[in-house]
């Protein structure tokens, strides 16, 4: 009755009540104003935008709710009262208790979180100039280790608390506004708003078999209500090598060449006759530095422009990007565009739809990376070509290597691919208890790369003229879709004042198809428009493949029950089926528990004032990973011979494996305990993690005796691998004086890999960190090692009488005598995984000016220098190794005499890959407003990767591997592949860019 | 009329919960995640016209590969034997430790691979002899030809195997591995007549199925032949015969060359005629050129497309262009008669000039080259750091083996016109040799002769450390040779460790080692 009263009295009031004019100034919590907030009369299509003094104006009548939003704030609302003067302080949603987290399947307030989730945002992301998000967050955020790839176009590695898996697959999952992807190449970093990363197993049992290795949830920008507001952001830049091997020159290459032989030059003239046709070690005509002549300046541009408003109704962002990169290796460049159009629409007070278009074209100019290999490997005193000939210079006398230069103008690989994504959801509101959700996302992306190795002419001295062979044209094609469709009810309820519980129900289906097919001929002309199948002559390759589709479907559920906020439970649990696996394995089963305590509620900590936030956490659960490779008996194809006069190719195929038939997927359990606080005012805030996880039957390919005829390894649920570690996170955040702000963060990570154990009635001894030249292995999977556990000769110095390496025998004795070693004289060195990563990053802004410092390092990892291994003859050495080379002057030292055969994997390759790098300098300034109309113009410069603390002697001490898509060896983030060995990797570039901020 | 309403809320909520929930409920998933595959299940893909042929050559195609012929096959029969050094740049680590027998250790990568190989080629025999018969797309005389080229081959390799290893598992079937007798079979060494048994079964068969040479069409070209089943039934005659001493092979070895007589098989005169001019360069018998040729039982067909790890990389690793491991020792190169074409066909020397005129580099490691395995094409040059290629064949099995066995039998059996006759009137008066001195007439010594053709005529073609072997003098041989030879136990290579350990130390290792 009272209430009516109420209303009727309110009733006549707004109906006469004018509208007034509101003025206010908008801050944040330290004070200081925040421009370009918009604010919004609710219901009504009216709004403006705070200034550059956070002030605004904006006509609204008494019992409307104005909403004050901007990116990084948490919004509010205030229903206007009798005042006209209303200031507002807006809360900063990054460290913000209050702050939503993605969940999966749902959202969360950090303060109610039982699990571990990482949380990174869209400032963050833009303040790296990266390709990939993933990259741009490198450093940001504990527990996640990403590897860069240098190539231009080059996916990095990321590993979410250590590498949990051998032979299956390793990554984490990407979930883009609800579509499961492989990667973020092809999204565009601005278009991004959070990116949560899902580390424990309380958050991730909702994904079940596809949570072992972490779920990254991206979700892209809203559009929001309001005027339309235009943003247009554009940088460019330069790369150049960050770090360079120096190389010895010609005549230091001929004095170690001469020493190896214990000659002068008189005496190799005498010996040799002075008759090595072409004479490319006595004259010293040339000294040709192979990296120079590789590489080049290369370039970064970047423009973004973006359109965002709308009404409450109906809403949309559209954004379209373009991105340029050119390596540092002549010729390989990578350039992206990518439109996204997303519109969400208020239908009735209840029904909510929204869609999401995007669409990325990207074109990639490959070289052969080789060349990094090969340059380090030629011999200075070969000339680039040949002066008389002008044919590409090699010297197959001295060196085994071919010409990178050559090389890399005529191998060419054009790949170009187009990916659209689509997605479209429902959400129905019932009511306050009930709500139902949609999703249906679909991608398609359709790949065609062109390989044209074009005829090489070389010139070796040796043997006149060299050959023209004959140019090769590979194409391939790949088409992939895939589709998921999710379908889940949340009930919310509120029992007594503070039992709340959320209870999500839900299914959710994904589906996977891709299809492939490779053509080769030979004999195709070298000219780039007649780079297609059509022409060229036999076909040497022709294939197919129509990979068989995968299905998954599941079955969901969490419960989040909270007393009053204080004490947290979550139970979640996830059944899924598999069309991967054989009958009786398809279905498995994934729960979690997850508990929190949220201590600073309680009453006995009211007088701890310093503490204004503290929560206690634990979890353990059960994550699946369903990656395992796929186990269908197929013959196998390319057991070809040639028969006939003209040899003619026949095809062969057989089966030549042998499958388990109780092959399933990897099961990891996981406990994590953790806390979150808020200390000094909100000032400092951290985060504290301990985890133990568990894959108690990772997959692991073993071998049976030849005899049994199958040449695959069978691969089995075998291994115990254990993960364990600590993650801290801490960030400060105060003021000096009211135009003078700072922030201080900082992340480190410990994990400890282990192999725990290996269940097999047979051999399983598992090798691998292949050096394919030499059949070299310098990795081997134990029980007790970490994964990638470098196998190795130990080397204890060079011998000050021989000037030769000393191997370490088994039975504690050292020998010089290669021969005399064996490989029981091996030991385990360390693993190429690190074992500590660290971030840090400080953010000054004094009035308009604002600096960034973002800090990146690892440690506790070892690096295999291989290419300094692929020595098998005379060539060339690093300038140390020749300054310090042995000598009967220089007894005592670590580099041994002169030699010219390949060496035994030992530890004299290993080295440290600990490094710092300054990975990102910022110095920006935002313009004071000069026209109405334009609501930011900031101009900064950045220097990326300027600086880099490392002993390692190589290119770059980040080495994710090498995928050779030939072979179809996958080496890229493999533990037992070629991850952590320099071979010839993209070496680590520095780029310095200005860049623009305009907004409207 | 609150109550109601509440329960009206309540309702509407149930309502709603059944209507979310039936959807999601709604599939009958067990069925919707079963998925056929898109690649041939083993079952459809023999209904596939072809797929018979397919299988066989997949058996050939072990033939080139890179573990069964060519780094590991090289190091294990020509480095360590008598003829050859190690030479030559180090392609792998594990040449470090296999360059004399004596230095064999059992752990070896190349033991193991050579191993391997071999086995993978005898499962791949087994699963086309067991496949071949439920074939519905041929006709039964095509499957008897392939069942007998699958023989033939595995025979082949069982061949190499015993004069490898001794006894190895004798494996006639597909092996499952569930199984626990075949488990047992697969890690159990029966013994080296059994093995020999089992290679004359299958090569007899083969014989009596496979088409002579002259039948095969041109397509054909390269498939084994019945003739090259009777050679190396030949062969493996003869090796019984030299080892059991036993008249009755020798005189099936005479039988055998018989027949091979009649098939139109001859001693290829062109061989050596490019010493005498370059104008006839594309007859030498080495050449690509030469393959296939009239001399010709058997030979690995080469071709470089057709596996990137396989026999083309045969030829760079041995030749002076490559990588020129095994290098012909002094002694060797002095066994040669002064004027015997093949020593030039055979070695070449730093400083000297390749057939075709190249230069053999003064600044090489090694004094003596491998001029049979020589290639001139410039391609290799061209791709030679990365994949080395040739498409050269390697000759398995030629007429002049096949005399040198002849000529031997003869002997044996008390016939030394025939043998003498051979050895003249064919093998040496190719050579360019005259016929040798009338003192050469008892029983032994032409059998010493004979033998010292074989190395000749035969060299780096992977049959010395087989032949000193079979002949019962590897010890003295080896040890002649300065090397460091244990009778009884270098006679065999040990058996690769890791096999042993694979089949849960199951598998006997060769007494020695």
């Amino acid at each position: 009755m009272k209430k009516i009263l109420t209303l009727m009295l309110l009733i006549p009031l707004s109906f006469f009540g004018q509208s007034n004019e509101i003025t206010g100034s908008i801050t944040d919590e330290i004070g200081d104003p925040i421009p370009f907030v918009s604010v919004l009369v609710k219901g009504i299509n009216r709004g403006a935008t705070s200034n550059f003094d956070g002030d605004y104006k904006i006509k609204a009548s008494k019992g409307e709710v104005l909403v004050f939003s901007f990116i990084g704030y948490l919004t509010k609302e205030i229903t206007l009262g009798d005042t006209n003067i209303i200031n507002i302080t807006l809360r900063s949603s990054r460290e913000a208790l209050d702050e939503v987290v993605v969940v999966g399947y749902g959202t969360t307030k950090r303060k109610d979180l039982t699990g571990a989730i990482s949380s990174v945002n869209s400032e963050e992301i833009m303040e790296q100039p990266a390709l990939s998000a993933i990259e741009a967050i490198q450093g940001r955020s504990a527990g996640l280790q990403i590897i860069s790839d240098g190539e231009p176009g080059g996916s990095p590695v990321i590993r979410i608390r250590g590498t949990g898996t051998v032979q299956s697959g390793r990554d984490p999952i990407y979930v883009v506004d609800g579509i499961i992807t492989d990667n973020l190449d092809n999204v565009n970093s601005a278009d991004i708003e959070t990116i949560d990363v899902l580390k424990d197993a309380s958050s991730l049992a909702i994904y079940g078999s596809r949570g072992a290795n972490g779920v990254i949830i991206v979700t892209t920008k809203k559009p929001e209500i309001g005027k339309l507001k235009i943003q247009f952001s554009s940088y460019t830049g330069v790369t150049d090598v960050l770090k360079k091997v120096d190389m010895a020159n010609s005549a230091q290459w001929q004095q170690y060449y001469f020493e190896v032989f214990n000659r002068d030059e008189n005496a190799f003239n005498t010996e040799f006759g002075g008759g090595v046709y072409g004479d490319y070690p006595l004259n010293l005509l040339h000294d040709t530095d192979w990296f120079d002549e590789i590489t080049t300046m290369g370039s970064l541009i970047n423009h973004n422009l973006s359109l965002s408003g709308g009404s409450e109704k109906v809403r949309s962002f559209v954004s379209a990007n373009f991105y340029e990169e050119k390596g540092i290796l002549k010729d390989n460049d990578y350039d992206r565009f990518t439109l996204r159009a997303k519109t969400d629409y208020n239908i009735t007070n209840k029904l909510t739809f929204g869609h999401n278009i995007s669409v990325a074209v990207t074109n990639r100019d490959r070289k052969p990376t080789g060349a990094f290999q090969t340059a380090y490997r030629q011999i200075p005193i070969v000339p680039v070509r040949d002066p008389e000939t002008n044919r590409y210079g090699v010297s197959g006398e001295y060196a085994t290597v071919g010409n990178p230069v050559g090389s890399i103008e005529t191998t060419n690989s054009a790949i170009k691919q187009f990916t659209i994504s689509g997605s479209a959801n429902t959400k129905y509101k019932f009511n306050d208890f009930i709500s139902v959700r949609s999703n249906f996302g679909i991608q398609s992306s359709y790949m065609k790369s062109v390989n044209y190795d074009g005829e090489i002419d070389l010139y070796d001295p040796n043997y006149g003229q060299g050959g023209a062979g004959d140019a090769r044209l590979t194409e391939r094609r790949l088409d992939q879709t895939k589709w998921t469709f999710d379908l889940y009810t949340t009930l919310k309820k509120t029992l007594g004042a503070n039992h709340n519980f959320n209870l999500v129900l839900g299914t959710t289906t994904d589906f996977r198809t891709k299809s492939s097919i490779l053509g080769q001929k030979n004999h195709v002309p070298e000219q780039e428009e007649y780079w297609s199948l059509d022409n060229g002559e036999s076909i040497l390759r022709l294939e197919g493949i129509n990979s068989t589709d995968i299905i998954v479907r599941s079955y969901l559920t969490r419960l989040n029950y909270d007393f009053n906020h204080k004490y947290l439970l979550t139970l979640s649990g996830r059944r899924d089926g598999s069309s991967q696996f054989s009958d009786g394995n398809k279905w498995g089963n994934f729960y979690a528990i997850g508990t929190g305590w949220v201590v600073s509620e309680e009453k006995f900590m009211s007088n701890l004032e310093f503490i204004n936030f503290l929560k206690l956490r634990g979890s353990w659960g059960q994550l699946g990973n369903q990656n395992v490779p796929l186990q269908i008996l197929t013959f196998t194809n390319g057991l070809n011979y040639a028969l006939g006069p003209n040899q003619d190719l026949v095809f062969g195929s057989t089966l030549t494996s042998i499958l388990d038939p109780n092959l399933t997927w990897e099961t990891t359990e996981e406990y994590d305990i953790g806390v979150d606080f808020e200390l000094f005012k909100n000032k400092l805030s951290g985060v504290v993690d301990y985890y133990n996880k568990l894959n108690k039957d990772a997959a692991l390919a073993t071998k049976l005796p030849a005899a049994f005829g199958s040449e695959q390894s069978v691969i089995s649920n075998l291994a115990q691998i254990r993960n364990e570690g600590f993650e801290i996170g801490l960030n400060w955040n105060d003021k000096v004086s009211k135009s003078f702000r700072y922030s201080i963060g900082g992340n480190i990570s410990f994990n400890k890999n282990t192999l725990e154990s290996l269940t097999s009635d047979t051999d399983v001894t598992q090798t691998g960190g292949l050096i394919p030249n030499g059949g070299i292995l310098t990795k081997r999977l134990e029980i007790g090692q970490p994964l990638g556990s470098w196998y190795l000769h130990t080397v204890a110095g060079v011998d000050p009488l021989n000037g030769l390496l000393q191997y370490e025998k088994a039975d504690g004795t050292t020998t010089t005598d290669v021969n005399a070693l064996e490989d029981g004289d091996k030991k385990h060195h360390g693993s190429s995984q690190p074992t500590k990563s660290f971030g840090a990053n400080i953010k000054l802004t004094y009035k308009n000016f604002g600096l960034t410092v973002l800090g990146y390092g690892v440690a506790g990892g070892y690096i295999y220098n291989a290419k300094k291994q692929q020595r098998y003859n005379g060539e060339n050495i690093e300038l140390d190794v020749f300054n310090n080379r042995w000598t009967p002057t220089n007894t005592i030292t670590a580099e041994p005499k002169p030699f010219t055969s390949i060496q035994p994997a030992s530890t004299y390759y290993l080295e440290k890959s600990d490094f710092l790098r300054i990975n990102n300098i910022t110095l920006s300034y935002k313009l004071p407003k000069i026209i109405e109309s334009l609501d930011l113009i900031r101009i900064y410069v950045t220097a990326k990767n300027p600086f880099i603390f490392t002993n390692y002697t190589g290119y770059n001490p980040e080495l994710p591997g090498i995928n050779d898509e030939d072979s179809g060896r996958l080496g890229k983030g493999d533990p037992m592949g070629t991850q952590g060995m320099e071979f010839q990797a993209y070496p680590s570039k520095k780029s310095f860019i200005i860049g623009l901020n305009v907004n409207f | 009329m609150l109550i109601f309403n509440k329960k009206l809320e309540i309702m509407k909520n149930i309502i709603s919960l059944i209507l979310t929930l039936s959807i999601i409920i709604s599939c009958n998933d067990t069925k919707f995640i079963d998925v056929a595959p898109n690649s041939l299940t083993p079952e459809d893909a023999l209904n596939i016209e072809g797929a018979g042929d397919k299988i066989v050559i997949a058996i050939y195609d072990e033939l080139q590969k890179y573990r069964t012929m060519a780094l590991p096959w090289i190091v294990l029969t020509t480095v360590i034997a008598d003829n050859c050094e190690e030479g030559g740049k180090r392609l792998n680590t594990d040449i470090n430790r296999i360059n004399e027998i004596e230095n064999i250790s059992s752990s070896e990568n190349l033991l193991n691979a050579l191993w391997a190989g071999h086995f993978f080629g005898i499962s791949k025999a087994n699963r086309a002899i067991t496949l071949l018969p439920i074939i519905t797309t041929l006709e039964q005389e095509e499957i008897n030809v392939l069942i007998g080229e699958s023989k033939f081959l595995r025979a082949l390799f069982y061949f190499r195997l015993v004069n490898l290893y001794g006894g190895v598992p004798l494996i006639d079937h597909v092996i499952d591995p569930s199984d626990s007798d075949d488990k047992l079979l697969a890690n159990t060494r029966v013994s080296k007549e059994k093995i020999y048994d089992f290679i004359i079964a299958d090569l007899t068969a083969a014989a009596t199925v496979l088409p002579l040479k002259s039948e095969r069409s041109s397509s054909e070209l390269g498939r084994a032949t019945k003739g090259a089943a009777l050679g190396l039934l030949a062969k493996v005659n003869m090796y019984l015969a030299s080892e059991q001493n036993s008249m009755t092979h020798w005189q099936k070895v005479m039988n055998l060359t018989d027949e091979i007589g009649t098939m139109g098989y001859a001693l290829n005169y062109d061989t050596f005629q490019y010493l005498k001019g370059p104008s006839i360069l594309s007859t030498i018998s080495w050449l690509e050129t030469a393959e296939n040729n009239e001399e010709s039982l058997f030979e690995v067909q080469g071709r470089a497309e057709t596996e990137r790890d396989a026999i083309k990389s045969y030829a760079n690793i041995q030749n002076s262009r490559g990588n020129y491991i095994g290098e012909p020792n002094q002694e060797f190169y002095d066994a040669f008669e002064s004027g015997d074409l093949r020593l030039l066909s055979s070695i070449t020397k730093k400083g000297d000039r390749n057939w075709d005129g190249s230069k053999v580099s003064n600044a090489r490691k090694n004094t003596l080259y491998n001029h049979k395995a020589y290639v001139s094409s410039n391609k290799d040059l061209n791709t030679y750091e990365v994949h080395p290629e040739s498409n050269k064949n390697v000759r398995i099995l030629r007429y002049a083996d096949i005399l040198l066995i002849r000529a031997e039998a003869a002997n044996e059996l008390d016939q030394p016109s025939i043998a003498l006759d051979i050895i003249n009137n064919g093998i040496r008066d190719r050579a360019g040799l005259s016929p040798l001195p009338a003192s050469i007439a008892s029983k032994e010594e032409i059998r010493m002769a004979i033998w010292k053709e074989r190395r000749i005529e035969l060299a780096f073609e992977h049959d010395r450390w087989f032949d000193i072997g079979r002949q019962g003098r590897k010890g003295d041989v080896m040890r002649a040779n300065g090397k460091n030879f244990t009778d009884g136990k270098h006679d065999l290579l040990p058996i690769p460790l890791t096999q042993i350990l694979l089949s849960g130390n199951v598998l006997e290792q060769n007494p020695g080692y």
